[in-house]
């Protein structure tokens, strides 16, 4: 059974659609990164998910249980744009509140076991009133936390953290997976933190789910590979098929060859210059991972306009 | 039911422990301490025993203070976007409507029981005039001012439900202008220029209905009639539905 499961999910703002027929399925245990420009409608997908805000058409189940317009779920952990804390309150109380909401048994030590979980230790009995950013967002994450969900949605949790806290987050997200196959979804523009957490990936761009990868495909295309560029490219290919068997080759449209594997620059090089083939450049090719998204989300052009001057997510 | 009953717990621990819920403690004591000042102008106008409870202006000032804080204390849900955190399964958007009733009603009684106690030691401290004590008396008398202090908060959360923006000063606008009675002064004052016909339904079936001429009525030590239960159940009734058909589709958000 999934663990979530969305079909054509949209949301149209004054006749615009926001989101627009999204469908994705998570598996207990999925870590699922949501990637895409502002505006691309990251934050209105997980808020209609969450029954935060009634979708214009499209289902959501969770665990199997169909959820109605609005409708929201005790099994779904939320940490969506701010962290819904009442600056009034410590830290702990803020916590024990949705505990005491969810019906919990001992809520107070529930809540003092999250907080602590999230590393805010003694801040936690504070007033939350004179919470840095990052510590604010570590109350959101007890607050999504706490209950021990089946499902988290989690809108830029690495905002604001120091890189203790972003490491104790990964560690806090990953065992949730692992431990008790609680299926994740992470949006984020932070992508080397997504890279280290998520075991698939959804691109999405004005609205539409353009892409789904998993982690390992993704690692595949941002691969680093060795470049020859010849003029005499059907030369080139079979000195080097012959001279290493071991690595990969493919033409490109330009006729560059394209090296992955075992194979050292050095060594193409010497081979190329021993067979006579000319070689105007040879150098690795490093596409991280960001290069890869900006692409899939379609370039680095202008953010997309929403309603109200809002960046949404 | 189980939902209701948890966000009531979650709701009365927040009011419990915010930060304000000491200077609301303290602001009913300095409430009951002006009921003394109160006294010295009324206290030998007050023949009976609901005219004690009455006059002692505890109606008249304990209701602004519970509606100005309790719809304030509602409001910070939305504006801080905590609700959220109150929503945990199907039919919470409703459980929380009625959950504000619940707590609004408890805090309604505890103030009108604190003002009721302090109006009768000081009335006897005084040495009033002795009017006859009624067990019942005081009991509908408690009931029908905790409800009315009950539906002046709910109506000024049911606003703050409604209007989509600035949730803590709507609340207090709401609050300030239903308890003020500006509402039923404006209507009184307006009725004088309607045609006949309509002047006369406004200021025979409708302003009497009124929360203002509830409390006008409480505060002169009028009798309690059966139908003001029914008008205050009405209110109350209809207030909780406006805020749960209001959140069924609201976007819940920080404001």
């Amino acid at each position: 059974m999934d663990a979530l499961r969305c079909t054509d999910l949209t949301r149209a703002f004054r006749g615009k659609r926001a989101v627009d027929a999204v469908s994705l399925a998570l598996q207990p245990g999925d870590i699922y990164g949501l990637v895409g420009r502002n505006g691309a409608g990251k934050s209105t997908l997980l808020k209609m998910i969450a029954g935060y805000l009634a979708p214009t058409a499209g289902t959501v189940e969770v665990c199997g249980e169909a959820l109605g317009p609005c409708q929201t779920s005790s099994r779904i952990g939320c940490l969506i744009e701010h962290p819904a804390v009442n600056p009034a309150l410590t830290g702990v109380q803020n916590v024990t509140v949705r505990a005491i909401a969810q019906g919990l048994p001992d809520p107070k030590r529930a809540a003092t076991e999250m907080v602590e979980a999230v590393g805010l230790g003694e801040a936690g009995r504070d007033r939350a009133k004179g919470y840095s950013l990052g510590m604010k967002q570590r109350l959101g994450l007890a607050l999504a936390l706490v209950g021990r969900p089946d499902v988290l949605l989690l809108d830029e949790p690495f905002n604001g953290l120091d890189p203790e806290g972003v490491r104790l987050v990964r560690r806090l997200l990953t065992s949730a997976a692992e431990e008790r196959g609680t299926a994740i979804v992470i949006s984020s523009h932070v992508l080397d933190q997504l890279e280290r957490t998520v075991t698939r990936y959804g691109v999405i761009r004005a609205g539409r789910l353009v892409a789904e990868m998993t982690a390992a495909e993704v690692e595949e295309a941002c691969a680093d590979y060795l470049c020859v560029e010849t003029a005499d490219a059907p030369r080139a290919l079979t000195v080097l098929e012959q001279a290493c068997p071991e690595a990969c080759f493919t033409v490109m449209p330009d006729d560059a060859i394209r090296v992955t594997g075992a194979v050292e620059a050095e060594k193409v090089g010497r081979l190329l210059l021993e067979a006579g083939v000319p070689v105007s450049g040879l150098y690795v090719h490093a596409r991280d991972i960001e290069d890869y998204f900006v692409e899939l989300m379609g370039g680095t052009g202008a953010v997309r306009g929403t309603r109200g001057g809002e960046n949404r997510g | 039911m189980r939902t209701v009953g948890n966000l009531v717990r979650a709701q009365w621990f927040r009011l419990l422990h915010g930060s304000s819920s000491g200077l609301f403690a303290l602001t009913l004591v300095a409430v009951a301490g002006f009921v003394v000042v109160q006294f010295t102008a009324y206290w030998d106008d007050c023949g009976t025993f609901r005219a004690v409870l009455g006059r002692a202006s505890v109606v008249e000032v304990y209701c602004v203070f519970v509606a100005l804080y309790l719809a304030a204390f509602f409001a910070e849900d939305f504006q801080y976007g905590t609700v959220r955190n109150l929503m945990v399964g199907k039919g919470s958007r409703r459980a929380w409507a009625l959950s504000a009733l619940v707590v609004t009603f408890g805090c309604a009684l505890g103030a009108m029981l604190l003002g009721a106690v302090v109006t009768g030691v000081v009335y006897g401290l005084m040495g009033g005039a002795p009017v006859a004590f009624d067990i019942g008396e005081l009991a509908a008398w408690w009931l029908v001012a905790s409800l009315l202090a009950t539906a002046f908060s709910v109506v000024a959360v049911a606003v703050t439900v409604v209007v989509p923006w600035a949730p803590l000063t709507t609340a207090v606008v709401a609050a300030t202008l239903l308890t003020s009675g500006l509402g039923y002064w404006f209507c009184q004052a307006a009725a004088v220029g309607l045609p006949a016909p309509l002047a006369s339904f406004v200021t025979e079936g409708v302003l009497p209905l009124t929360l203002t001429a509830l409390r006008l009525s409480l505060l002169n030590g009028a009798p309690i009639e059966p139908w003001w239960f029914a008008d205050l159940a009405l209110v109350l009734v209809a207030s909780v539905i406006i805020i749960a058909a209001a959140l069924n589709r609201k976007e819940l958000r920080q404001s």
